[in-house]
């Protein structure tokens, strides 16, 4: 994961983009505020460019 | 190289070996490659010299299943490629007979950059000349072997073999730049600027896939990108995949276990700078989880497959 | 494409109030492949089920999404259900729109639309659903009991009169555990050694039961139903199927420094010793850190004085290797270091005993044969304070947060004893509370108090200050009268704190069970799993899982028992298909995957594999289905992509996430 986002920094891919957190099952407030503040940022972003869906369309 | 020449005939005619793994003369001075050889006769069509930078290792996985035993010819950064086969199971040791050969630096005729090229001398080896005469259709020219070197062997992880039956010729020292310095440069540019520099390298791919079929680390029988599986099979260059992801995703399967013996970059028809990604992994494994060099030994275990108390937190800095 | 039924249960109103239910059953009926959907109150329940049963025949489903609670609770019933349906019980999936919506959102129109997404996920999951079959191991009919004392000897004898056979490991020289080393027993005041000897005798003399003493499990491998044990039986320097316990050696032995560790260090032993009278077996074990001749070739009269020869001080360790279906843990527990309770004087007076010690004082066969006396002097006490909680109900770091459960009983059984026999001496009890919750506890305790005058006194205590003249003087509070004490005893008892053994964490790693921070061994569920170990297989018996006294003990012990009987009475386990699987034409045999697997599932095997026409001889990596828990680490370590996880593949998971991004 480290790695990966170290690449991806250095590809340009912005910083918001990426995140990680440690959440246990049993904190459910964390894991709230979490997921709500990353959409925040995700949305502020706007869509990706720099990174995108890679797999072939059928 | 005669001495090489006479070697390999030697082991052949004492059936100590079956055949013999080395380099053959192409149409010009500048077009060795690789090639197997079956008898001492063959062995006339044998060629060592600065052109000759192409990693034997990664043909020893199918010669390793052939009858008896293949003499291969390893230049030191091909050793590591094969230490790394080794401890993937892919290569058996016992097929092999290893001659570690000597190696003064390679040379890229891309790198050459004169018009109408006819004949390069000076670059024979063990002689190789500090001034190599180029022939064109224009005239005669020289350039320094320095300058026509390939990007690897500026920064040569060092002329010792980590693994052979016997060592041959001699070797130099061709360092003379740092080996992150590039991926240095370009960690410190901004986010717009790394994009639009990756951007346009990689448009140039043509997804030949030379840099994989080339590279040892790569080795899969079936690729992730030859497969139906991952929705991510593709041969021709049909959308921007190549610019996003194959590359990365390539370089990605390979972290930890690329020896950077720099085939990836040397085979691109188009001159992309793929080591640019591969040494960026090899820069951050190195400071998140201690210097690890892939290939130098069969023992020490592997960055990415264990784990130590001491490692980095993973997601630093991105919590 | 499958056929797939989507089930959405109301749960009464813990899904019903939140989340419109007849919205989520109509946006079902929209996806691809759905072609049966409703929603019902109580969808576990047989009606419910019966719904379920009933749309699978008459519509043909092949596949089978329920929205309802967590997995946790009813994917077995629903697997099940379909199972007896003829449908394959893995083409069953469940979405969690209780504890991941309905009881975590208040806005019914976000929880419904949250519902809809997880729905929609299921279902795109199910679509690539493999019919797993779930494999099969086979059951060792042998259980492993790990300590000899009540609780191993129980849980041993219980399996061994089901008819299985059991070994009981025990790594001191005799069978017996604490409980042999108690004078009296509450709430009846049995002797100890009574009621525990019989037991003994028939767990030795059980045919289906093996007894290997000093020995200590040195490794485990495998997984329920078939475990390697390794056990190292530590070399005794008796033969012991010469020995016939006649004791002589003993009595010869020159070696009389060694502390006896059966009498907590209040006498000291031979070398060569059996720990207590009725030890079983009844062979002596060499100390080799005091025996002359281990250490220094001279001595050996033990030898000599042995009419049978059996003395042989060549033995060396041996290392048995035996296979289990079952294993027990019965290790037991200690009392706690007191160094960080310095206020006590413990350490520095030999009259501030604690209650093991003051066992041994008190019984007849321990080091002042019965006599109540002072150790430092050998006079009698005539007053004895009782101090309760030390090291227990601790809130700061110098001992243990928990109660240890058995100091309220013991110390009123102790003060009563000692009240019995010896009328003209005082004694005090110290304490924050008196717990005496069991049969016939209370009525236990309030004798000591009513009928043999033991001055119950509620406070702590702050200080143990020995005297120039012997005496101690015993500085405490006591708060219903509100005032400070200062008393003057002859001798003190501190009820002290109990823990496990600590050794018990290396046990725990080599079964990989779970363990708290205070060591005590993790049950499945404290409530309704009390005796088994999350890890499957692994069984808790006695004070190794929580501090309990002899009766809850015993019947901890039978539950054990039962639950491995339980176990041993299958012929064939059912394992979970769940797990990873390499794809043979596309495994390289890189080696990647079993370096990152945390239990040991993965190996090699050279394979011939017919790739496309061409034969050949593959190195392939095979996870052992038994061992593996679906974790899916190599599944992404794996470069080539052989590595999958069934029941939860690449494939699905990209699917769902698909389906949520939708």
């Amino acid at each position: 994961m480290t790695l990966l986002f170290s690449m991806l920094d250095y590809l340009g891919v912005e910083d918001g983009r990426t995140r990680v957190e440690w959440v246990s099952a049993a904190e459910g407030v964390k894991f709230s505020e979490t997921m709500n503040s990353f959409a925040k940022k995700i949305n502020e972003l706007g869509p990706s460019v720099r990174l995108g869906d890679l797999r072939c369309k059928n | 190289m005669q001495e090489l020449i006479e070697r390999a005939k030697s082991l052949l005619e004492a059936g100590q070996v079956a055949r013999v793994l080395g380099w053959k003369k192409g149409e010009n001075v500048w077009d060795a490659e690789p090639a197997f050889f079956e008898s001492a006769d063959a062995l006339d069509a044998f060629v060592y010299n600065g052109f000759c930078g192409a990693n034997l290792s990664k043909y020893m996985i199918e010669a390793g299943k052939l009858e008896g035993k293949t003499l291969v010819f390893l230049k030191p950064c091909d050793s590591y490629s094969f230490n790394q086969l080794l401890r993937e199971h892919r290569v058996d040791r016992e097929k092999a007979y290893i001659i570690g050969v000597g190696c003064k630096g390679k040379l890229a005729i891309s790198k050459i950059p004169f018009d109408g090229i006819l004949n390069v001398s000076g670059a024979d080896y063990p002689a190789a000349a500090e001034m190599l005469k180029v022939e064109t259709l224009y005239g005669d020219v020289e350039i320094a072997y320095k300058e026509a070197m390939l990007e690897r062997c500026h920064v040569c992880k060092g002329k010792e073999h980590v693994v052979y039956d016997e060592l041959l010729g001699e070797s130099c020292d061709t360092v003379d730049a740092d080996r992150f310095a590039e991926v240095e440069r370009i960690e410190a540019m901004s986010p717009e600027e790394k994009f639009a520099f990756f951007q346009q390298e990689l448009s140039k791919c043509i997804r030949c896939n030379a840099c994989r079929n080339v590279c040892p680390a790569c080795s899969c029988r079936k690729c992730v990108f030859d497969s139906t599986a991952f929705d991510s099979a593709q041969k021709a260059n049909t959308t921007s995949f190549e610019e996003k992801m194959f590359h990365i995703i390539r370089a990605f399967h390979v972290a930890g276990r690329c020896t950077d013996c720099g085939e990836c970059s040397r085979v691109c028809p188009q001159g992309i700078p793929l080591h640019l990604f591969n040494r960026k992994f090899i820069k951050d494994i190195n400071a998140l989880y201690g210097e690890y060099q892939a290939g130098s030994d069969l023992e020490t275990k592997a960055p990415l497959t264990c784990f130590t108390t001491d490692d980095a937190e993973p997601g630093v800095g991105r919590g | 494409m499958r056929r797939i039924g989507v089930f959405v249960c109301h749960c009464g109103s813990n899904i019903a109030a939140t989340v419109d239910v007849k919205k989520v059953v109509e946006m079902a009926l929209n996806e691809q492949g759905v072609v049966h959907a409703e929603d019902y109150p109580y969808m576990c329940s047989e009606a419910g089920q019966s719904r379920i049963a009933e749309a699978i025949k008459e519509k043909q489903l092949s596949g089978i999404v329920v929205c309802s609670c967590s997995p946790r609770m009813h994917e077995a019933t629903f697997r099940k259900c379909a199972e007896t349906c003829g449908l394959n019980p893995y083409l069953v999936e469940i979405a969690n729109i209780r504890e991941h919506c309905s009881w975590i959102h208040k806005d019914v129109e976000e929880a419904t639309e949250k519902a809809v997404i997880l729905m929609r996920a299921a279902v795109a999951k199910v679509h690539l659903n493999a019919p797993l079959q779930a494999g099969e191991s086979a059951v060792t009919k042998r259980a492993l009991v790990i300590g000899g004392g009540i609780a191993g000897i129980q849980t041993a004898i219980d399996i061994a009169d089901a008819g299985y056979k059991v070994d009981i490991v025990e790594k001191t020289p005799s069978i017996g555990g604490r409980m042999s080393q108690l004078d009296k027993t509450f709430p009846t005041l049995d002797c100890s050694a009574c009621i525990l000897t019989p037991k003994m005798v028939e767990a030795a003399s059980h045919e289906n039961i093996t007894i290997h003493t000093y020995s200590e499990v040195e490794k485990v491998s495998g997984f329920v139903g078939n475990f390697t044990v390794d056990i190292r039986k530590k070399a005794r320097f008796v033969n012991m199927d010469k020995c016939t316990g006649c004791g002589v050696c003993q009595e010869k032995c020159p070696s009389k420094k060694p502390l006896n560790e059966f009498n907590r260090g209040l006498n000291t032993r031979t070398a060569i010793y059996t720990p207590f009278a009725q030890a079983i077996p009844n062979v002596p074990v060499i100390d080799p850190q005091s025996c002359i001749k281990l250490n220094t070739g001279k001595c050996g009269v033990c030898e000599k004085f042995c009419q049978v020869g059996a003395i042989d001080y060549t033995q060396k360790d041996e290392i048995i290797t035996e296979s289990y279906g079952a294993i027990v843990v019965a290790t037991g527990f200690d009392t706690i270091n007191l160094d960080k309770y310095g206020e006590y004087a413990y350490n520095e007076s030999k009259d501030v005993i604690t209650s093991l010690e003051l066992e041994r004082i008190m019984n007849a066969a321990g080091p002042t044969k019965g006599h109540l006396e002072r150790l430092s002097d050998g006079k009698a006490p005539k007053e004895i304070v009782f101090i309760q909680c030390v090291g227990s109900r601790c809130s700061d770091q110098r001992g243990k947060p928990y109660c240890s459960k058995i100091c309220c009983m013991y110390t009123a059984k102790h003060a009563m004893l000692i009240r019995d026999k010896y009328p003209d001496t005082n004694v005090t009890v110290f304490y924050i509370d008196v717990r005496t919750p069991g049969k016939n506890f209370d009525e236990f305790y309030r004798r000591a108090v009513e009928d043999y005058g033991v001055n119950y006194v509620k406070g702590q205590v702050g200080k143990v200050a020995p005297q120039p003249d012997g005496s101690l003087l015993v500085h405490g509070v006591d708060l219903l009268e509100n005032k400070q004490i200062l008393k003057k005893a002859d001798m003190v008892v501190l009820a002290t704190a109990i823990e496990p053994n600590p050794d018990v964490r290396k046990i725990a790693t080599m079964l990989t069970a779970s363990i708290d921070t205070n060591n005590f061994l993790t049950e499945a569920h404290p409530k309704l799993r009390p005796v088994e170990s999350p890890t499957a297989g692994v069984f808790l018996s006695g004070v190794c899982q929580g501090p309990k006294d002899i009766p809850e003990t015993v019947a901890q012990a039978g539950a054990a028992a039962v639950k491995v009987i339980g176990l041993l009475a299958k012929d064939k386990l059912k394992t979970n298909p769940c797990t990873a699987k390499a794809d043979e034409l596309r495994c390289n045999g890189c080696s990647q995957c079993a370096n990152v697997c945390p239990y040991g599932a993965i190996s090699y095997e050279v394979r011939q594999v017919n790739d496309h026409g061409i034969r050949e001889d593959r190195r392939i990596a095979v996870v052992n289905s038994a061992l593996c828990q679906g974790c899916g680490a190599c599944t992404v370590t794996c470069p080539s992509g052989a590595m999958d996880l069934q029941g939860f593949s690449n494939r699905q998971i990209i699917a769902e996430v698909d389906a949520i991004c939708r």
